[in-house]
């Protein structure tokens, strides 16, 4: 690529971050952009790696254990929606928070994402500091919260329950349901 | 994700729906009526049987018209009920079988109980009535059968029935002119109607591929406005993303990398402005396609430049050298065409970025020109192009030899035409055969290619086909569909002026369309690699 930031302007991603952040986007122009903006506007605390197709992104996962995934839904070989499913279906990456970003923009897209398990769905372009706010909501779910999710997640499994909302258990508790909280949001 | 069922449906296909419903319609409202019709006869007759004093074999015949109507309101209802269960062709069947066994039978028994009258000869009437029914809810077979059953059944009733004592020595002396006469009949009812027919089934077939064509390309239009609206906003985002993030802490880089991530930022939005314009021109594309200069072009340079400019060009994220791929060229260094040459190196341009785009790297790209002369009308002519182009030239004559030999030349009014034929031809994916129909059309891409990262904007073919269309060529695509086996895009333009004007000439007065074999001359080609 002959982007010229690739190489020279973007702040390399600092070693000692906290926290790993997955970026999964098939154009390497909006990567390097949202790396920019993660590293110039974050708390310094996230370290960013990315991957430029689903399949590419899913062998990532299992290399880095990353805090906090971001997903493109229109990729090759493996899109977003696929992505998410495989990720929820394997108990070693169904706590993994995952945000989905995507230039579908209709509600049944949004819901279509939720249902898959993604934490939040963003739509192309979204503002960075929004992009921020949905990564640091992710990664400041406490360890306990976590453990929790995992074992919501067993629990729902074994009983098969339908009724319950199948996704409360990747909520916060304090997160309002997504009913008012982006999926039939209109932009 | 775009799911989109996009299947172009033959004419015939399209022809078969329509007369379908065509033929579904007529039977419902018919049926009731015949139903009709027969209950009321059938009850007049059961009347005057009560009624009148008739005895004997009259009487016998009353009874067997009464038999045979209650058999064909059974019949007919019988019909009905397939009719609802959807099975047409046994509802034709029943509802056309039953009213020729009934405009037979009822001949057959007036004439063995009472005999050959007058009131016979009117009786032979429904024979023909038939046949228009048989027209009516049949097709063209439909319509002979019925008729050569009718004439049998003609025949066979003038023979053996027997006439009444006073009109026998008359119907000895005229039944061969009634017979011949009611035959001949028979046979102008099938005439027309299978005119009827004939003309109804290409104005159908001409509404409904229309409308199927409508129908596809409005979808292929949303699907198309939503892989757009893609393709906007993820360059649209990046150049948010750098703005904003610099709007915030605008002393976050040093000088220099400041300015290199801005000049990257303006080639996004470069990029972004190209694809906005280029999906706003094509508005404009019809109406600057016909403006343009022709002019006797040398093929080989203007193929160098299209060449070139495939290799240059920003093509978003599939930037694909073309050094990478074997790209096999023959075009006879003193080929000339009649052409404008920017509007042939768009052409190529397009043809060769489409090959790049649409196969996989390492797979080969070939590429040739060569003169053909074509004595059919341009829009039925079929290249005879060899599979594999790397062939030796000196088979294409032998191919084309041959063919013309085949060829049966009575159609008149096809002038020669000396033309520059173009192959370009990739070994990638191919095209569902059939999407080809759409392919040329304006903001057309296929399902397949929306769902992938394969940039596009739907124009490409479209503008190759204005532009050949508007010179006087003809622009088509042959491909398999099979992975591997690629597909072929032939281009044919005019090769010196005097073709070009034929073919505007045709152009203007392009109202003959049909079938006819080719006859075609190749010259041969001298084999050359330029690139």
């Amino acid at each position: 690529m002959s982007s010229p930031s690739s190489s020279s302007s973007s702040p390399s991603p600092s070693p000692t971050g906290k926290y790993t952040i997955l970026l999964v986007d098939d154009n390497p122009d909006l990567l390097e952009s949202i790396r920019f903006a993660i590293s110039t506007l974050g708390d310094g605390d996230l370290r960013v790696e990315t991957a430029t197709d689903g399949a590419h992104g899913l062998e990532r996962v299992y290399e880095l254990h990353p805090d906090c995934v971001v997903v493109d839904v229109k990729m090759p070989n493996m899109n977003g929606y696929q992505m998410v499913l495989a990720l929820r279906g394997d108990p070693e990456t169904a706590s993994i928070p995952l945000v989905l970003l995507s230039a579908l923009v209709q509600d049944h897209d949004q819901a279509a994402g939720m249902l898959a398990g993604a934490d939040q769905y963003l739509t192309k372009p979204t503002p960075p500091r929004k992009i921020l706010e949905a990564i640091y909501r992710c990664i400041r779910l406490t360890e306990q919260e976590r453990q929790q999710r995992l074992e919501n997640l067993a629990t729902q499994r074994l009983e098969g329950d339908d009724e319950k909302d199948p996704f409360s258990s990747f909520r916060r508790k304090d997160e309002p349901p997504p009913t008012t909280d982006g999926i039939w949001q209109r932009r | 994700m775009i799911e989109l069922s996009l299947t172009a449906r033959t004419e015939r296909e399209i022809l078969h729906d329509y007369e379908r419903q065509r033929r579904f319609a007529l039977l419902r409202a018919m049926t009731p009526a015949f139903i009709l019709i027969a209950t009321l006869v059938l009850v007049v007759i059961g009347v005057a049987l009560v009624l009148l004093p008739v005895t004997g074999l009259a009487r016998n015949g009353m009874i067997a018209t009464i038999i045979l109507l209650a058999g064909t309101d059974v019949v007919l209802i019988a019909g009905l009920l397939a009719l609802r269960r959807g099975w047409l062709n046994l509802a034709t069947g029943l509802v056309a079988g039953i009213s020729a066994i009934t405009a037979a039978m009822s001949l057959a028994i007036w004439g063995s109980s009472v005999g050959i009258d007058l009131f016979a000869m009117i009786e032979l009437t429904p024979f023909s009535i038939v046949v228009v029914m048989a027209g009516l809810v049949g097709s063209r077979w439909a319509i002979i059968w019925a008729t050569l059953l009718m004439n049998v059944a003609t025949v066979a009733l003038l023979f053996v029935l027997m006439p009444t004592v006073s009109v026998a020595p008359l119907w000895y002396q005229e039944r061969p002119l009634i017979l011949a006469v009611s035959l001949i009949y028979q046979w102008l009812f099938t005439v027309i109607m299978i005119v009827i027919w004939r003309t109804f089934a290409r104005t159908l077939i001409e509404i409904g591929t229309a409308y199927e064509r409508a129908k596809q390309l409005e979808s292929l239009k949303d699907a198309f406005i939503s892989s757009v609206n893609h393709e906007l906003r993820t360059p649209l985002m990046t150049m948010l993303t750098y703005m904003e993030t610099l709007r915030e802490r605008p002393n976050a880089l040093p000088t220099a990398q400041l300015v290199s991530v801005l000049e990257h930022v303006c080639e996004v939005g470069e990029n972004l402005s190209d694809l906005v314009k280029s999906i706003l021109s094509a508005r404009h594309i019809d109406q600057d396609a016909v403006h343009f200069t022709a002019k006797e072009v040398l093929v080989r340079p203007v193929v160098e430049t299209a060449i070139r400019l495939v290799d240059a060009p920003r093509m978003g994220t599939d930037r694909v050298p073309v050094q990478q791929r074997d790209l096999h060229v023959s075009v006879p260094e003193t080929l000339q065409v009649w052409c404008d040459p920017i509007r042939l190196q768009q052409i190529l341009t397009n043809l060769f970025s489409n090959a790049l785009k649409y196969s996989n790297p390492g797979t080969p790209i070939e590429m040739r020109a060569r003169n053909v002369t074509i004595t059919t009308p341009l829009e039925e002519w079929e290249s005879d192009e060899p599979i594999q182009l790397s062939e030796s030239s000196g088979n294409i004559s032998q191919r084309s030899a041959r063919k013309g030999g085949m060829s049966r030349g009575w159609r008149r009014g096809a002038p020669t035409l000396s033309m520059v034929e173009f192959v370009v031809r990739d070994y990638g994916e191919g095209i569902p055969p059939d999407q080809i129909p759409l392919l040329f059309n304006r903001f057309v891409r296929l399902p397949r290619d929306l769902a992938s990262s394969i940039s596009g904007n739907g124009l490409g073919l479209y503008l190759c086909r204005l532009y050949t269309e508007a010179m006087g060529g003809r622009i088509w695509v042959k491909s398999s569909g099979v992975e591997g086996e690629g597909s072929i895009f032939y281009l044919l333009l005019p090769a010196d002026a005097a073709t070009a004007a034929l073919r505007q000439q045709s152009n203007q007065q392009s109202a003959t369309a049909a079938t006819a074999t080719t006859t075609i001359t190749a010259s041969p080609a001298t084999q050359q690699v330029v690139a």
